[in-house]
């Protein structure tokens, strides 16, 4: 296998990871799994259009703002006043959020798809180990990878992190313990928007255009990791996210052209089964002892 | 009187009225506890303590403030609450489980005194510190959960039903950390269903009966002079050594 | 004499439900043609939303995947009565095996029924999924369906034109036609509802676990309501092509979808009252919408485009806050009857809405 096959299907991977960690983490802590997460990545590639004049660090902070406040809002006027529904009403609720900011961007600036100029860094290639490697896939592989490890390190050292984790798995109880569910929430989101912001920037690069259903793709994506890794477990869930990428590099080499426009089809069929068969998910290694 | 329940009523699930009219004290430094059959309204007495489930009429104070007003908060009380599944965070590790008992304590230095404290208590709980907590067997769960209730510092501990399901040895030393916490001076309210070691090492005992009427309370002998309560029991609590801690 | 009375007071709803069509019917047929056009789809979404119901209200699961049926329903139209000449143009490319469809034709009554019955077909083979899935997992199931049939029907050019609109569909959806399949509509979905398995796909909805120990096979009833609700959903796909001459794949996916869902939640989606209810009025709700965006309130100038969308959401988020269960709830309309029998209703309406009306989770 030569060097930039293996970072192009190292870094999809890392991209669909995140983007699985996206959606699995707010279904761990309040059961919602979230179609309008697209959404939240669209709002983030919205300011990259936006600002794509301005110096980078500028376009990369505004896509940043614009996924954290897109992300709070949802939370502040949906899911907050729908906290004790059941997991399909708010999932349909998020059909709605969807729907909306989707609407929003139609009336602004988006009613058709637009393009944003690549950066020209991004075109070139590097000489790396005597293959040639772009930029851009090095670049997906470096921001994708550092995003995860920042996650992880997040949710597994710090105070935020275990009230995050706790208030997952038993939210009365963490809130018997004192962990403030108003600020641990809101918190969730602001991490849920970064991580869309950060994954909207690489898909942006690649891709150099962006439309108001945009996000649909990239949530679909973190729906089929999150299942197939197990979606109560966030590390099943990234590596669900992770194999989906590898594979689907994968596939797109190795599946006969005709068949690649076929590939959805393949991805869910495996999600129906997947649910049928092991519906706590293929990688969670369910080994919790129960009294 | 540190909390102080009159006349509660308390719905549970969408029809069922679990608790009609139950009226209990615990005075500082008391260790009272709750028995009866199953069904008569217990837990349902503590997780309305808590504000787990809303009370539909009557009062609950706590220290002269009713739990139920908007300010209330039982972490800035420090009320302590180990629910009957010990709502042990399965995923996490052991550890993790013990810093989120003072999760809102700023006090660094005294919480990790404090968890030293615990760890001394509980010696399986620092073999285990790095486990995740799911993987320890029932007993040691219920360990963990009573030591990451004592973090809170709490005023009032509330135990629920810490000895379901375990192993008799187990069941002895879970009673030996209750008798000692009281000797220390924690106000304790247990709900038990060994009605025999409840009486032993109570105070005061309350005998409830469903939908959550208590039927009696006073020390073991003062319940057997009770012709209901007996009845109800089965057996004369005055044949219950009881209270043998407290001289 | 008593058994009379039971008997006319059960068909009430079925013939509130007829006539909230026959209204819908005859609004449509004496209107201009925007309003007719307007009637026509309400008609059409109210055989889909009463066959999603028959799913969903019965056995409290709800799905995402019924507009899928649909699609089926309208290809399969589409195949059957594009003429056979035209055919020859369309689809020049269809692989060998496929060949003898650019020869096959029906009347357009033996063609709604045959595309509800390729609906059934696709029900038929899903059927073991929905029978073994409830809540979250059974929506994001049933979602992945509606996903691969789209891709498919996307994807699969040769034979179902991609992306490409399908065209040449003759007109032969007329609104008493529309009319006259509600009804049927409405009478089978009524008579599955009263049924042994309906009642018992009820129960389950009810209390699951309390259902499945009193010896209630669940999977198989639900997979019965599964069945005849795809068959219904392909029944108003097939009218729905029949109506529009062209449609693309597009109209067959997410916004489809949201729209109809939208119907089944705010009129209540544990009731074939509700989702009637709900289908007409977020039918006239839309329209009122669209005219706003267009202009029509505000001297001309056009709003946004996107606005209708964007208030049709924030009605959805508001129905789902402040009553989860819909104008409906779990009732079915009835006529105001005499005070004895009100009160009986009262009290057992107040039963229901005190408890038991959850979906299993």
């Amino acid at each position: 296998m030569s060097v930039d096959f293996l970072v192009a299907m190292v870094g999809l991977g890392a991209l669909y990871a995140l983007l699985t960690i996206g959606v699995a983490l707010l279904f761990g802590i309040l059961g919602l799994m979230n179609f309008a997460y697209g959404e939240i990545i669209m709002a983030a590639a919205f300011a990259m259009y936006l600002f794509q004049h301005s110096p980078w660090p500028v376009a990369v902070a505004m896509a940043l703002v614009f996924a954290v406040v897109v992300a709070l809002l949802s939370e502040r006027l949906a899911f907050f006043r729908l906290r004790d529904a059941d997991p399909v009403t708010l999932m349909i609720a998020s059909f709605a959020v969807s729907l909306a900011v989707q609407s929003v961007a139609r009336m602004t600036v988006l009613p058709r798809a637009q393009g944003v100029s690549p950066k020209s860094f991004l075109t070139r290639h590097l000489d790396l180990l005597g293959a040639s490697v772009s930029v851009r896939e090095l670049l997906t592989l470096a921001l994708c990878g550092g995003a995860l490890a920042a996650v992880a390190l997040l949710l597994g050292r710090t105070g935020l992190g275990i009230q995050l984790r706790a208030a997952a798995e038993n939210f009365q109880m963490a809130k018997c313990l004192g962990v403030r569910a108003n600020l641990v929430i809101p918190c969730a989101f602001v991490v849920v928007g970064v991580l869309a912001a950060i994954s909207s920037i690489v898909l942006v690069w690649r891709q150099g255009s962006v439309s108001a259903d945009m996000g649909l793709q990239p949530m679909l994506i973190g729906v089929v990791g999150a299942v197939v890794g197990g979606m109560s477990n966030l590390r099943g869930a990234a590596l669900g996210g992770f194999l989906l990428g590898a594979a689907t590099t994968l596939l797109e080499t190795v599946l006969p052209a005709n068949l690649i426009a076929f590939r959805d089809s393949f991805l869910f069929t495996t999600v129906i089964l997947v649910l049928i068969v092991r519906p706590q998910g293929l990688l969670s290694g369910a080994k919790v002892r129960v009294s | 009187m540190l909390l102080d329940i009159d006349n509660a009523y308390i719905q549970y699930g969408p029809s069922v009225m679990a608790v009609q009219g139950a009226s209990l004290q615990v005075a500082e430094g008391e260790l009272v506890s709750l028995i009866g059959q199953n069904g008569a309204g217990k837990s349902t007495l503590l997780k309305a303590v808590m504000g787990v489930v809303p009370l539909h009429s009557g009062a609950i104070t706590f220290d002269g403030s009713p739990t139920d007003a908007r300010s209330f908060s039982t972490v800035r009380q420090r009320i302590s609450y180990v629910p009957e599944d010990r709502g042990i965070f399965t995923k996490l590790t052991v550890g993790e489980n013990l810093r989120l008992g003072g999760v809102t304590r700023r006090d660094k230095k005294a919480l990790a005194a404090d968890i030293e404290r615990e760890l001394e208590r509980f010696p399986v709980l620092r073999k285990y510190w790095g486990k995740t907590a799911g993987l320890l067997s029932g007993g040691e769960q219920q360990q963990l959960a009573i030591a990451r209730a004592l973090l809170l510092r709490p005023r009032l501990l509330l135990l629920d039903e810490p000895t379901l399901g375990l192993a008799p040895i187990i069941v002895d030393l879970i009673f030996d950390v209750v008798v000692r916490l009281r000797e220390e001076g924690m106000t304790i309210l247990l709900v038990e269903q060994n009605a025999v070691r409840a009486l032993e090492v109570s105070d005061r005992t309350y005998v409830v009966q469903a939908p959550g009427r208590v039927l009696g309370c006073g020390s073991a002998a003062e319940l057997g002079k009770l012709p209901a309560v007996v009845d109800y029991l089965g057996f004369s609590p005055s044949d219950v050594r009881g209270n043998s801690h407290v001289r | 004499m008593k058994m009379f009375a039971s008997s006319s007071r059960s068909a009430q709803t079925p013939i509130l439900l007829v006539c909230l069509g026959l209204l819908t019917a005859l609004v449509g047929a004496t209107a201009g043609l925007t309003v007719g056009r307007v009637a026509m789809v309400t008609l059409i979404s109210l055989v889909f939303v009463i066959g999603q119901s028959t799913f969903t209200g019965n056995s409290g699961v709800m799905s995402f995947g019924h507009v899928a049926f649909m699609a089926i329903g309208a290809y399969t139209t589409a195949y059957l009565t594009i003429p056979v000449p035209l055919k020859g143009v369309l689809f020049a490319e269809l692989p060998h095996s496929l060949r003898f469809l650019a020869h096959v034709h029906a009347p357009f009554i033996p063609a709604v029924l045959l595309s509800g019955l390729a609906a059934l077909v696709l029900g038929l083979v899903t059927a073991p999924v929905v029978a073994r899935l409830s809540g979250l997992q059974s929506g994001i199931a049933t979602l992945a369906l509606l996903v691969v049939v789209y891709n498919v029907l996307n994807s699969w050019t040769a034979v179902t034109r991609g992306s490409s609109s399908m065209i040449g569909i003759p007109r032969n959806t007329t609104t008493w036609l529309a009319f006259a399949f509600v009804v049927a509509a409405v009478i089978v979905s009524w008579a599955y509802k009263k049924s042994r398995s309906g009642l018992q796909l009820q129960a389950s909805r009810e209390d699951y676990w309390a259902a499945v120990a009193s010896g209630v096979a669940v999977g198989r009833h639900r997979a019965v309501a599964w069945i005849l609700s795809a068959f219904l959903c392909g029944v108003s796909g097939s009218l729905y092509a029949g109506f529009l001459m062209s449609f693309n794949v597009n109209a067959f996916f997410l916004s489809a979808t949201f729209a109809f869902t939208v119907m089944i939640v705010i009129g209540g989606y544990l009731s074939l009252s509700g989702a009637v209810v709900g289908a007409v009025a977020v039918s006239v709700l839309q329209e009122f919408l669209r005219r706003l965006q267009d202009g029509e309130f505000t001297g001309g100038s056009a709003l946004p485009a996107g606005l209708a969308d964007l208030l049709l959401a924030a009605v959805l988020l508001i129905v789902l806050i402040k009553a989860p269960l819909g104008l409906m709830g779990v009732r079915e309309l009835r006529l105001p009857g005499r005070r004895r029998s009100q009160r009986a209703e009262a009290a057992k309406g107040a039963a229901g809405a005190e408890g038991e009306v959850r979906a299993p989770v």
